[in-house]
């Protein structure tokens, strides 16, 4: 298959597409894909731009998803009436298993029956077969057919609840499944009976039943969770190693970025963190000494108290949790009639989760969410709809900064790269500067909210001296992550460098 | 180069893909190209989308596909079977029908009862 419409096939067996015909479909993709890809090229289109041209001319995932979907009759029945194929198809099972031991049984005494008035005993090799079959119905066909149901259900992308309650009932009924063949003693007619425990007719042990039933269900439960498990790692590592492997160039040096940016004039500029401000001790404030040695959040605080005062140390790995002012182009305009080029760079504002190494958040004014990866400090964030995704591939130049450049991506990868700057800021969320040192005295008000545990710091403003007049002062707005709670807290600084009054709201 | 205006294609795709591939039998990618081309770039699809139409009309019979290898590269070929000739047909004139309304409303003709 052509692994790159990994994305859309998901979304068609999701959709309950029929399996087979999925494959066909993307595989006609691909063909029409290859075939637009050698029409543009021959058109003059670079590499990047040809290809990402012909991933455009052939629709968006959005579309090519939808033209299939929107006809009902490609869905498959487990899609359609999973009700009927699961707890049926569980019960046909087991009955055609059933079935074909009462059959061999039959077979059996058939084959061994003598003429009425003789007496007959089985053949020595018969009991042994007979219990491997009867162990077969129980042990092992319970569990077979809920593998079956499981691959059903897995290649359908169906949820768990249907093959689940099959695998239940399967587990159930074939654990309490027995069979008794009386070999007849005197010639008379064989007794032969197949049946279930649950019917009533034998008294079994009800602990062992459960036992058994427990055992077949596990059985059948564990691979299908593995199973799960392995599709949605499967699924997350291809995109992840698509974007990855989008990432041929080298990631720009942070002289390179920083020079690019000096260079690029934009009407946004991103912030730097300041540096640690030194604050006077007040008579009836708390002072607090902040040595933090960290490079982001989320923090590891350790707060020593002596003297009335706090020692607190901040470490932490690199995390981009957080909001984000960002700084790129939205969109590439390929056009028939001219040279491709680069949409308007624009400002947005990102909010971004991150769970080990993987990045995921919202960004406005985008529709679409923005995914990545922070490997160490090299960073990539994709973004966009269907088949085309831009991208920034960068690295963080302080914790609270990232600059690199933009790029293109299709299909999960990455097609081309360019040199236009894109950068982002680090405007709310835990985050410490590397090494940083501050001695911050805060309020006895903001003291109830416990200990500073992290702070980011969001920018300058200008403050008037006093109400009414034009002269300013700088302040640093930061915000404050307390063991209670966060505040927005503004300090400012006379001439010499001091800080000269603190805020917190 | 935008796409047709989805409003006006309610089974225009299905009556082109009929009306060329009765010509000839044809893949996916030429069929879109001879869709382009007969219409003027009039109607230009999303070519991707080419593909369930196809799968659909094959499902009904109106088509039937098989796969053949030119010059290296196996495709799937799409052709007319009698059942499409019979939809084509019906189509075509349920077509000419609509369209010689929208053109007698346009130029403003009045159907006047014979006394």
């Amino acid at each position: 298959m052509f692994p790159h419409f990994e994305p859309l096939r998901e979304r068609l067996l999701a959709a309950g597409v029929k399996p087979w015909r999925v494959r066909r479909y993307l595989a006609e993709l691909a063909d029409h894909y290859d075939d637009l890809l050698a029409e543009e090229e021959e058109s003059g289109k670079l590499g990047g731009i040809a290809r990402a041209a012909a991933l455009m001319r052939l629709g968006s995932i959005d579309d090519l998803a939808e033209a299939m979907t929107s006809q009902g009759r490609f869905r498959s029945l487990a899609a359609r009436a999973p009700w009927a194929l699961f707890p049926g198809g569980a019960v046909l099972g087991l009955a055609a298993g059933y079935g074909v031991t009462t059959l061999l049984m039959l077979g059996a005494v058939q084959a061994f029956a003598l003429p009425v008035g003789t007496h007959v005993m089985p053949p020595g090799w018969l009991p042994p077969i007979a219990d491997a079959i009867f162990g077969f119905d129980r042990y092992i066909l319970p569990v077979l057919l809920g593998w079956f149901m499981a691959f059903i259900a897995v290649r359908q992308r169906l949820p768990a609840l249907w093959p689940v309650m099959a695998m239940a009932g399967l587990s159930m009924l074939g654990a309490g499944l027995y069979c008794n063949a009386d070999w007849p003693s005197e010639p008379t007619v064989w007794r032969f009976h197949v049946g279930n425990l649950l019917d009533g007719q034998v008294q079994g042990s009800l602990s062992g039943y459960m036992i058994h039933a427990l055992a077949n269900f596990l059985a059948a439960l564990l691979p299908y969770l593995m199973l799960r498990r392995r599709l949605r790692m499967g699924f997350a590592g291809l995109a992840l190693a698509g974007l990855l492997a989008g990432c041929v160039e080298a990631p720009p040096t942070a002289d390179v970025i920083l020079q690019k940016m000096a260079d690029h004039k934009n009407s946004v500029v991103p912030g730097t963190p300041e540096d640690g401000v030194a604050m006077d001790k007040a008579a009836d404030e708390v002072r607090t000494h902040l040595s933090i040695h960290a490079a982001a959040a989320p923090a590891q605080v350790k707060a020593v108290e002596a003297d009335g005062a706090y020692q607190v140390s901040v470490t932490a790995p690199h995390s981009m949790a957080g909001s984000w002012k960002m700084v790129s182009p939205t969109n590439l305009t390929v056009r028939d009639d001219g040279p491709d080029s680069y949409g308007k760079v624009h400002t947005f504002l990102c909010r971004l989760d991150q769970d080990g190494d993987d990045l995921e958040g919202s960004c406005l004014p985008f529709r679409d969410r923005i995914r990545g990866v922070l490997h160490g400090d090299e960073v990539r964030l994709a973004w966009g709809a269907g088949l085309i995704h831009a991208e920034i591939r960068g690295r963080l130049v302080t914790p609270t900064d990232f600059a690199g450049t933009f790029a293109l991506g299709a299909l999960g990868i990455g097609v081309t790269g360019t040199d236009i700057p894109a950068y982002g800021t680090k405007i709310s969320g835990a985050s410490v500067e590397r090494g940083e040192e501050l001695t911050a005295s805060v309020t006895s008000q903001t003291t109830d909210l416990g200990g500073v545990r992290s702070l980011s710091f969001l920018g300058s403003v200008d403050k008037p001296v006093e109400e009414g007049k034009d002269e300013t002062v700088a302040m640093a707005v930061y915000d404050v992550e307390f063991a209670k709670g966060w505040k927005l807290c503004g300090f400012t600084r006379d001439g010499e460098g001091r800080v000269g009054s603190v805020e917190c709201r | 180069m935008g796409q047709s205006n989805p409003s006006f294609m309610n089974g225009v795709p299905e009556l082109l893909i009929l009306s060329l591939l009765r010509r000839r039998e044809m893949y996916g990618y030429e069929l879109v190209q001879q869709i382009r081309a007969a219409t003027g770039s009039v109607v230009v699809l999303g070519e991707g989308v080419v593909y369930p139409a196809l799968h659909g009309l094959e499902k009904d019979g109106a088509l039937k596909s098989h796969r053949k290898t030119v010059e290296g590269r196996s495709r799937v070929y799409y052709a007319l079977t009698p059942v499409g000739e019979a939809r084509l047909t019906e189509l075509s004139g349920a077509w000419s029908k609509l369209t010689q309304a929208i053109q007698d409303a346009l130029g403003g003709v009045t159907h006047v009862p014979a006394l």
